[in-house]
């Protein structure tokens, strides 16, 4: 655990949200607070509501009961582009078309510090190259997206959201489509983000990967919270099991916790 | 690396402008400079191209019998220009709003929507030719809101093409038992308008296109700068920064907008608003900033030279428009397809 995170400001909360399509409670009275300069990975089964989480947390979706908080103001009180500047997230699906131009794509990140006729300011350039250089897609500048492979696209889109210099960064699933390096190459990035004193909140599926990197993990089943901590604290073998029904072995190497199944084990 | 340039003035304007389409506009302005000098020169009585020159510059006098053909021809000249740069900006409009390359005001039925309000108004009701414009913007408004509402419950884009359709269908029908009622002659001039024909153009009509493409397209030129989030999906959209449903409702209606005149003086043009997008992104690539005016042009260049090809080639016949349009864009898309494919 990094020193200094516990207090550091807190920048977004969640105060008893609760949302839901039609009668069914997809999340269910959530109260949360992040803080700048952690990674946080939500982990939970597939349909325990983390996407939508994610979803709301970016104002995409407003929750039937509760507040969520930006620097102590609420989120649908911000326009939609000062949100922005606030907030970057990373959609989980591409729907870019595929005649679009890599430098474009990522460009789009400085839509909201965009004026009507104020565009591509040195600032805007310089933002843009550093977020490509991070993602090392400068060579792709000039690639249209449909000639790009899921991977390098993934890198794209993460960094058009790097681009948009936002204080909380949002990640839905960021790691899918990426092979083995480019999967930790993201993770390191996301660390390397938070180090810099952004929250960064992200979505994922492996758990190792999530104990590896963020600071804290949330762990969610049901629309609900189940565990809230340091990696060590939440993927117990006990958290484990009544979140995914499965009994495991839990291994640690280093900050890295591995669940292996029991009967795989032995 | 792109090739590009900077309009700058003090610190609150910056816009960087590529050179490519940038070049690809000053080709086509020259190209439709050139097309309407023959078409006006062009016609059942051809003129000199001197005259036509002479025609136009204000401290000249032309001839008495110049001025009266070229007050025949210049009304359908420039409802030519401005129908075909309104009908593709209308089209690639709703390309982006439904993020479907199929998407045309004449098949999500936005068109059949103004035709239909034109056709009650006039037969039904009685109304003037003046007020036909706005009957057909209030059609093609309704129609949009309905199929996009409904396209919005299916929740796809091919949902929307499928409900404009259908919409579009039974508008059609409903147009055409009412063209029928008014017996053979009323059905007969009903027919060519229905086929988006500009045989019957005033200088009323082309008055009244002008100030309304002299609102809504530097409109539509504004809005394409803040178009471009749309072509990554609305959650990513709402990501960036941008507010994609109300975006979305508004450029929807500025479609709707765009074509209500055209439908009321010309009829509907189909086709034209489709090719035209394709034509202007296989050309320019994808930032709408860039594809919207390349569009307009192209839309601009088709419709003008499908109508006077129609009007002079086949003499004593004259083809509809809307039929020669057609061919015009089809022949026009695989030439922009080679193009785009030799220079990348």
């Amino acid at each position: 655990m990094k020193a200094g995170v516990e207090n550091a400001q807190t920048v977004l909360t969640l105060e008893d949200v609760t949302f839901g399509y039609g009668g069914n409670a997809v999340l269910d009275t959530i109260s949360l607070a992040f803080r700048s300069g952690e990674f946080v990975a939500i982990v939970g089964p597939n349909g325990c509501g983390k996407s939508t989480l994610l979803k709301i947390m970016a104002g995409l979706l407003s929750p039937g009961h509760g507040a969520i908080k930006l620097d102590d103001r609420p989120v649908s009180s911000f326009s939609r582009k000062n949100l922005a500047r606030h907030m970057a997230m990373l959609a989980q699906s591409n729907e870019a078309p595929a005649g679009m131009v890599v430098c474009d794509l990522v460009g789009m990140g400085r839509f909201a510090h965009e004026g009507w006729l104020s565009r591509g300011t040195a600032r805007d350039i310089a933002h843009i190259d550093a977020a490509m250089q991070t993602m090392a897609v400068t060579d792709l500048a000039d690639r249209r997206v449909g000639e790009l492979s899921g991977g390098q696209l993934q890198r794209c889109r993460m960094a058009m959201a790097l681009a948009q210099d936002a204080n909380i960064l949002l990640l839905d699933e960021p790691t899918n489509h990426l092979d083995l390096k480019h999967q930790y190459a993201l993770l390191e990035t996301a660390r390397m983000q938070a180090a810099t004193g952004r929250a960064v909140i992200a979505v994922l599926h492996d758990l190792t990967h999530a104990s590896l990197f963020a600071d804290r993990i949330i762990l969610m089943d049901g629309g609900k919270v189940l565990a809230d901590g340091a990696p060590a604290d939440v993927l117990t073998p006990e958290n484990i099991a009544a979140v995914y029904g499965i009994v495991t072995v839990a291994k640690t190497f280093g900050r890295a916790i591995v669940h292996l199944p029991e009967s795989a084990v032995e | 690396m792109r090739r590009q340039f900077t309009l700058r003035l003090g610190s609150a304007i910056h816009l960087p402008i590529d050179l490519r389409p940038a070049l690809v506009l000053a080709a086509l302005s020259i190209l439709l400079c050139i097309s309407t000098l023959h078409a006006l020169q062009l016609g059942s009585t051809a003129l000199s191209m001197d005259d036509v020159i002479r025609w136009l510059m204000p401290w000249q006098d032309a001839d008495a019998e110049t001025s009266a053909i070229m007050l025949l021809r210049w009304p359908r000249v420039t409802v030519a220009i401005l129908a075909g740069a309104m009908i593709a900006t209308s089209g690639y409009l709703l390309q982006v709003v439904s993020r479907n390359g199929l998407a045309d005001p004449g098949l999500l039925g936005i068109s059949q929507g103004g035709m239909a309000a034109v056709v009650i108004g006039a037969a039904v009701f009685g109304l003037p030719p003046a007020w036909l414009a706005w009957a057909s913007l209030a059609g093609g408004f309704a129609t949009a809101l309905i199929v996009m509402t409904l396209a919005w419950r299916l929740s796809s884009s091919t949902g929307l093409i499928l409900v404009g359709l259908a919409v579009g269908i039974v508008l059609g029908a409903a147009i055409e038992i009412i063209m029928v009622r008014g017996g053979i002659l009323q059905f007969a001039r009903w027919l060519a308008w229905s086929h988006g024909s500009l045989t019957s153009v005033s200088a009323g009509n082309a008055g009244m296109v002008a100030l309304w493409a002299a609102v809504l397209l530097p409109l539509s030129l504004i809005a394409s700068g803040q178009m471009m989030p749309l072509l990554l999906g609305h959650e990513q959209a709402a990501g960036i920064g941008a507010s994609p449903r109300r975006l979305s409702l508004l450029l929807t209606l500025m479609a709707a907008a765009l074509v209500a005149p055209i439908v009321a003086a010309v009829g509907p043009i189909s086709f034209l608003g489709l090719i035209a997008g394709h034509i202007a992104r296989a050309l320019v690539g994808e930032r709408p900033v860039a594809v919207m005016p390349v569009a307009m042009l192209c839309g601009a260049l088709i419709l003008q030279i499908a109508d006077t090809v129609g009007r002079t080639l086949f003499l004593p016949v004259i083809v509809p428009a809307g039929i020669l349009v057609s061919i015009a864009g089809v022949l026009a898309f695989l030439i922009a397809a080679r193009l785009s494919r030799s220079s990348r």
